[in-house]
């Protein structure tokens, strides 16, 4: 507990001279494992005291990674998401680690994780939860709170811990009832519905003799009729080709998306309207 | 009843020994040395044999017995009531399968069967129920079929040369020469079809016996009130398909442009009709109110047992609370819950339960009005609303059992469908999402579902009846439909689930919880929903107690 708190006032003692001079710019790195902690409050949301409290929150992740916060007032940007992911690759490029953003303009919060360590332990699924345990604090303006508490969260995943999810075991809950209501259902409807006799089985039970001889065709008459082949038809024994298509990729969804407007960000995310 | 040559009691008829057996001396005698007195003897000689009719005072179900012991239940309303019994003088069937499954084994093919149904009331288990099993020989006819001709069908071959086309008619020729004897379907109102379909078939060609009343002895049996010409065509359309599959393999016959069902038109035949007498163990339980009734049936010559088993809904929740801890694992695993996600899952459920519902309430409502029976339709029971009696004319086409293949093929084909359909839709999402430069959103998603779903359920239908086509069925079984007036109450709460789910979609609240509560209560009407398809269920494995509509009765009396 003591080499605890040694350790907690040698990294204020660090962060205290590595903290940045500019007025809505925080940085904070970690010596030992060179791993950054960034806030660039454009937004203005955030007072000198609250940035300080936030970049101390965010010391504890830089043990795992790089993480930055960014608020913004307009975003040029067709997304928080494209942002988000923008802003961990323009400043932290290949490294891994998170990056919070929190869009006025499109009142949104988004969590960007990048590909790596901290996407193993901070998920999509994890990062949609880690937004949605706070976005009521962002609704009520409490930026700073919102911002503490993401970055804990995600200390607390790094470290193995466990964050609430009460509305997914709740939900989960209810799903998983209705799908056992659903399988139960089907399995006493097979067993209480008399079974089907078919056709196969009545003949079987049947005396049955049959005996055919050889068949034969005789031709009855045959008629000609003039169909001239159309120049645009293109007639039953002929091929059809088309073309176009080509091979394409898709991407998107939870982890490996490729972000063009990114320039190269590898990772996923979740986020969430406030 | 029966008199022991030897000691003068009681003979019965024994199902192991295939002989009469003295219940006092154990005397056997064949019953076909059996001689009646003189009286029975003259009357047998008329087409007649003498039996003695109890009618049910509860339900007006005549059943007969060759014995003068007082009937103390009736087997079709379970009540337990002295029947009135009268001496009466009943035409001879032309044959009967004597019983081959005794009283014990029919109660073990029972028990079997129930124990596979895991939520049946404990009632349906209880040796108290088990042991009412009562053997009734139950009238059948016996349809017969013979074609012996020169089968000729015209078929048609159309080439194209050049600037012409040329259409050549031909005759096909081949002597056929078939039968099929023993086709049979019961001839009792009082027998369900479904339970008389599901116990089927017996086989007079192996165990039928000229009739003879010795055969009765120690047993029930049921008057029939259905004539032949109720089955005739089920019967008809078994055989004539089966002769007309047997044809087209013998020929090229596609080569000609025939098909299964123009063969069918071209055969020519002659059809006949036996009466008959064949065994089943039949019992009736009533359910704990006392107003409704299901039956459980075993076939008497070959063990065949089928039941209609309702479900207890107490045992039914504990298995679906059961299989819900592994499910609620895995989706933990698997699943993170946000407001979208659980919109969409309370909408594709809440359309699920409404289809199984819908399915069920049809069901019913066809039971209900006896519209799914033709020997009740036939016996007059069938009320009188000419639009659910067009559909219950239309009703039972057979499957057709040589065609297997062609419906396991559909049905790959459709699932296959389903499947690439899904891998082209989410493709073409992707292409959009690309093309437009946006993102993958709730709205694409839905939009993309929603397409999906339509789009494949045209497409696998289309191809459905393509199938149905190359089969050669005409058309499918029709549906009895229930009045939406009789499903709106059921039905409103799937609607309603759906309704919240689609709102929230629209409205987009910022707030989660609205997203929650909206699909919270989308699940618990979901789950009062499959309340009430359990319900539902048990109506279909109960019917009306019969109130004197047996025989000559009426629905209404």
């Amino acid at each position: 507990m003591r080499k605890h708190r040694i350790f907690i006032l040698i990294l204020l003692a660090m962060l205290l001279f590595s903290v940045s001079a500019l007025a809505d710019t925080e940085a904070y790195t970690n010596g030992e494992t060179g791993y950054t902690a960034l806030i660039e409050d454009d937004a203005d949301l955030l007072s000198d005291e609250e940035e300080r409290e936030v970049l101390e929150t965010m010391i504890g992740m830089t043990e795992y990674g790089d993480c930055g916060l960014k608020t913004i007032s307009e975003n040029p940007k067709s997304s928080a998401k494209a942002y988000a992911e923008d802003f961990f690759y323009q400043n932290f490029q290949n490294h891994t680690g998170v990056a919070f953003l929190i869009d006025m303009e499109n009142r949104e919060l988004y969590l960007a994780v990048s590909d790596g360590a901290v996407h193993n332990a901070i998920t999509d699924a994890k990062a949609l939860t880690v937004v949605d345990n706070v976005y009521t604090m962002a609704s009520r303006g409490d930026y700073a709170g919102t911002a503490e508490k993401v970055f804990s969260q995600c200390t607390s995943l790094m470290r193995g811990e466990r964050i609430a999810q009460p509305m997914k075991f709740i939900c989960n809950a209810l799903l998983a009832l209705i799908i056992g209501l659903v399988i139960c259902f089907e399995v006493a409807n097979k067993a209480a519905t008399p079974g089907e006799t078919t056709d196969t089985e009545l003949i079987t039970a049947a005396a049955v003799t049959f005996a055919a001889g050889a068949a034969a065709a005789n031709l009855v008459n045959k008629r000609r009729t003039y169909s001239p082949i159309s120049s645009g038809s293109s007639g039953s024994g002929g091929s059809h080709h088309s073309s176009g298509g080509g091979g394409f990729h898709s991407s998107g969804g939870g982890g490996g998306f490729h972000s063009s407007g990114g320039g190269g960000f590898h990772g996923g995310g979740g986020g969430h309207k406030f | 009843m029966i008199i022991c040559p030897g000691c003068g009691a009681d003979m019965k008829f024994d199902p192991e020994k295939q002989k009469l057996v003295c219940q006092y001396c154990d005397k056997e005698l064949d019953p076909k040395d059996y001689r009646a007195p003189k009286a029975a003897e003259a009357s047998e000689q008329q087409g007649y044999y003498t039996a003695t009719i109890y009618t049910c005072p509860q339900c007006g179900a005549e059943i007969l017995s060759t014995e003068e012991t007082v009937a103390t239940f009736c087997s079709y309303c379970g009540t337990s009531v002295i029947l009135e019994g009268r001496a009466s003088e009943q035409e001879r069937p032309n044959m009967v399968i004597p019983f081959r499954i005794g009283k014990k084994d029919a109660e073990a093919s029972y028990r079997r069967l129930v124990k596979q149904a895991l939520f049946a009331p404990n009632d349906l288990k209880a040796d108290s129920v088990i042991e009412k099993f009562r053997g009734i020989y139950m009238p059948y006819w016996v349809y017969s079929l013979e074609t012996d001709e020169e089968f000729k069908v015209r078929g048609v071959t159309e080439v194209r040369n050049g600037d012409y086309i040329e259409k050549s008619t031909y005759e096909i020729k081949s002597p056929v020469k078939a039968s099929f004897e023993g086709i049979s379907f019961d001839a009792s109102s009082g027998f369900a079809d479904n339970l008389s379909d599901a116990i089927a078939p017996f086989r007079p060609k192996d165990h039928a016996v000229d009739f003879d009343p010795a055969y009765l002895s120690g047993y029930y049996a049921d008057a029939g009130d259905l004539s032949p010409d109720v089955y005739r065509d089920d019967a008809k359309e078994v055989a004539v398909d089966n002769i007309a599959a047997q044809i087209q393999n013998q020929f090229n016959y596609s080569k000609y442009s025939v098909n299964r069902s123009d063969l069918k038109k071209a055969i020519h035949y002659n059809d006949s009709s036996k009466s008959a007498l064949f065994p089943v163990w039949f019992m009736s339980v009533r359910n704990k109110k006392g107003d409704r009734i299901s039956y459980a049936v075993v076939n008497g010559e070959t063990g065949k047992a089928a039941a209609e088993i309702p479900i207890d809904f107490k045992k039914y929740l504990l298995g679906a609370l059961l299989i819900a801890v592994p499910v609620f694992v895995l989706l933990n695993l698997f699943l993170t819950a946000t407001p979208f996600k659980m919109l969409l899952a309370s909408t594709v459920l809440a359309l699920l339960s409404y289809v199984i519902a819908d399915r069920q309430l049809n069901k019913v409502y066809a039971r209900e009005m006896f519209l799914d029976d033709k020997g009740k339709k036939a016996a007059g029971k069938v009320p009188v609303d000419k639009k659910w009696q067009e559909a219950a004319a239309q009703a039972r086409i057979p499957e057709k059992s040589n065609k297997t293949l062609i419906m396991v093929l559909k049905r790959m084909t459709q699932v296959g469908l389903w499947i690439v359909m899904l891998a082209v839709f989410l493709m073409l999402a992707g292409v959009v999402a690309s093309v437009l430069d946006i993102d993958v959103s709730d709205s694409l998603a839905v939009s993309t579902i929603g397409a999906y779903i339509l789009t494949t359920v045209i497409v696998t239908r289309k191809v459905g009846n393509w199938f149905n086509k190359k089969a050669g069925i005409q058309k499918k079984e029709p549906a009895v439909k229930a009045k939406s007036s009789y499903k709106s109450k059921y039905l409103f709460k799937q609607l309603a689930a759906v309704g919240i789910a689609a709102l929230m979609l629209v409205m987009r609240p910022t707030d989660d919880y609205y997203y929650y509560i909206a699909a919270g209560v989308a699940f618990l009407l979901i789950v009062w929903s499959f309340y009430d398809i359990i319900r539902q269920q048990n109506l279909l494995t109960t019917r009306k107690l019969p109130h004197l509509n047996a025989r000559g009765g009426d629905e209404n009396a």
